[in-house]
């Protein structure tokens, strides 16, 4: 992969997110030579993310309108601190296409793609009519101009079958979305939907779509320059989600065979030219049963689960985009692409199994996170860090190369029991039960499997170890002979040198 | 040296026979049964010892009256000191008080004092970590107390209102 000259180069980069990305990101620029500025919410002071950056600046206050979304004053900043670019991360900011032009207008440069791509595919409608044009296959279903009335709708509706989604222009995350099974719910939906759109997003546009309930979430990883060179990097497979959050992804799917692969990274390929991408982006496609694949939508920012495609082609997605955005072309082609291996992520997140996965909040103690071969771990926190209320709930990714899929379940799995996270609880035992599922091992859970084949589950041994008694007892009883020792207290774990020698881990 | 640790479902006792350093062998009675235990090291929060023969390395941390605690090769376990005493834990929910399901930010109170609620209804709006959760009345009833207020943070298992049922 040959250097080209930097026609704009990033010298001194801002890096407007938190959390696990920001330190992944930050570590990323310092291997380039450039050097960071954090921005932190009051809450996040002395966060790990400030920690991995040259400089910070505090925002505002914790809450993220009043921080991290701050736009206007994240620009102000980064010419403040004499920065180049701004790297967004995910989440915040980064799919705000006002944001990324009102960037580029003052002459910093946004690290991702320009803001005309993120508002045609931000528009679930627009989106849909330039796929079609560009030949990429989307779910059957309606998109009108937006304005027709709710007899046209039901119309079309008919004319597509049951089961379908009324779907928001306008919407993500399930807002503004209806699963509708027969002709009787439709008024309803429509009425409903319309509603909770335009309360949401004010914009209470509809379209229609078949319902494919049963398929795999697979997305094709994209990198783009300037000048319309795009290539692909393969697929991660994401089809194990809770509520619509994606919770363990890898590389390569389970369901594709190399053609589909081909057919489905040229079609990713098309999406992205067709809306100008520049920088990473994901089409993201459901895939049937029988292998037929449909558009879905295009998420125009680096993923949460990008590092699946690092471990598997070698390459620095994260690199790749500063290149892109200091010299506006690629420095390598489709052919230089080579998938080795599988990779699989899981997301450890704060939440209580015990109590229907609701968050949990509070100070990390003794973390320690595992290493060796093909091991790697994004963290955001570490030990004496505490996990607010404010933030998603992502603590730690946790991911694993081998050169089989079978070698690399069993390594996560292994990983999943070594990693070392004390505070809160998280939802590590319950990643470890999907690892162990036939269902998955066999690589046929689709998008419901976590609803329909994990249901029942509870954490099992809710009853401490014998061992673990054991351990608490030898602390305790050498805490109370040895005078010195740690007396009941918080600092017990975080005073510990130890923790600090092995707080954070990434890369690799 | 008799500890006493409980947790969620279940409480426990541990007798260790006598301290242990580095090196130390003793007997421990967990639950009634007795182990052998040997202690290799306590580095910081790390704690490496034998149980009848077999490796054990845990990770341990003490909040308060809080006992957390990770074996390497299991999932982590998180236990409360217990003086011996019998407590009763707190009634919750059962008389009509309705209680944080999690540790959250208040976001919509609509519950008002002496109003009649429908089971279902919703009387407040908590939430983190950008997700919602909603406490809805278990029964028909009449809303006794609202004790929480929108922006307040509250701790899982604070009672936010209570409500009277209506006899049917």
């Amino acid at each position: 992969m040959g250097e080209r000259m930097e026609t704009r180069p990033i010298r001194r980069l801002l890096i407007a997110n938190r959390g696990e990305i920001a330190v992944r990101v930050a570590r990323c620029a310092a291997e380039l030579g450039i050097e960071t500025v954090a921005i932190a919410s009051e809450a996040d002071k002395n966060a790990l993310h400030v920690r991995s950056c040259d400089r910070s600046v505090v925002i505002g206050p914790a809450p993220a309108s009043e921080s991290y979304l701050r736009g206007a004053r994240i620009i102000e900043i980064a010419k403040q601190e004499h920065c180049d670019a701004i790297h967004p991360g995910y989440g915040f900011l980064s799919q705000n296409a006002d944001f990324a032009d009102a960037v580029a207008e003052s002459g910093l440069i946004f690290v991702g793609p320009p803001g005309s791509a993120m508002r045609l595919m931000g528009d679930k409608t627009s989106a849909r009519r330039a796929m079609q044009e560009a030949g990429v296959p989307v779910v059957p279903g309606y998109q009108g101009n937006g304005n027709e009335d709710a007899a046209t709708l039901k119309r079309e509706a008919l004319k597509i079958g049951f089961p379908l989604l009324v779907k928001a222009a306008a919407g993500g995350g399930g807002r503004g979305m209806r699963i509708v099974r027969e002709e009787k719910e439709l008024d309803d939906a429509i009425v409903s939907a319309a509603r909770e759109a335009e309360k949401a997003f004010g914009d209470g546009r509809l379209f229609i779509e078949r319902f494919l309930g049963d398929a795999h979430h697979v997305e094709i990883q994209v990198l783009a320059d300037e000048h319309g060179n795009c290539i692909h990097l393969f697929e991660r497979e994401c089809s194990v989600q809770r509520r619509y959050q994606k919770l363990i992804e890898e590389s390569p799917s389970p369901l594709l065979d190399d053609d589909l692969r081909m057919r489905m990274g040229a079609a990713a390929v098309r999406a992205a030219k067709a809306c100008g991408y520049v920088s990473a982006g994901t089409v993201e496609f459901l895939v049937t049963r029988d292998r037929q694949f449909y558009f879905l939508e295009m998420n125009t920012r680096i993923q949460v689960e990008h590092p699946v495609t690092e471990l598997i082609t070698g390459i620095d997605l994260v690199a790749q985009q500063l290149h892109v955005a200091a010299s506006g072309v690629l420095s390598f082609g489709q052919d230089e692409v080579i998938s080795r291996g599988h990779a699989i992520e899981c997301r450890i997140n704060a939440e209580d199994p015990g109590a229907d996965f609701a968050p949990s909040v509070g100070a990390l103690h003794a973390v320690r996170w595992p290493s060796g071969p093909g091991i790697r771990v994004d963290a955001g926190y570490s030990s004496g860090d505490v996990l607010g209320l404010h933030y998603d709930s992502l603590v730690a990714k946790l991911i694993v190369h081998a050169a089989t899929r079978e070698a690399a379940i069993r390594k996560m799995r292994k990983v999943l029991t070594e990693a070392t996270v004390l505070g809160i609880e998280t939802n590590a035992a319950f990643l470890a039960a999907v690892l162990d599922h036939p269902e998955f091992q066999r690589g046929e859970a689709t998008t419901t499997f976590v609803r329909d084949s994990m249901s029942d589950w509870k954490p099992k041994d809710m009853k401490p170890s014998a061992a673990a008694l054991v351990a608490l007892a030898l602390f305790e009883s050498a805490a109370a002979a040895g005078g010195a020792a740690p007396s009941a207290g918080e600092s017990v774990a975080s005073a510990d040198p130890w923790n600090v020698r092995d707080s954070y881990r990434v890369g690799g | 040296m008799l500890q006493r640790y409980r947790g969620s479902e279940s409480e426990h006792v541990v007798d260790l026979e006598r301290s242990l350093s580095a090196g130390g062998e003793c007997g421990v009675k967990v639950d009634g049964a007795s182990h052998r235990v040997e202690l290799v090291r306590i580095e910081g929060d790390e704690v490496v010892f034998r149980l009848d023969g077999e490796l054990v390395r845990a990770r341990v941390a003490i909040e308060g009256e809080r006992r957390l605690v990770h074996c390497v090769g299991q999932f982590a376990t998180s236990l409360v000191r217990d003086d011996g005493k019998k407590k009763k834990r707190k009634a919750s929910g059962e008389e009509g008080g309705l209680v944080a399901t999690m540790h959250s930010q208040v976001v919509a109170v609509s519950a008002i004092v002496g109003a009649t609620v429908k089971r279902g209804d919703v009387l407040v709006t908590l939430e983190a970590m950008k997700m919602e959760m909603r406490i809805a009345a278990p029964f028909d009833g009449v809303v006794k107390t609202v004790s929480c207020a929108a922006g307040e943070v509250v701790e899982r298992g604070r009672v936010l209102v209570e409500i009277a049922p209506v006899a049917s």
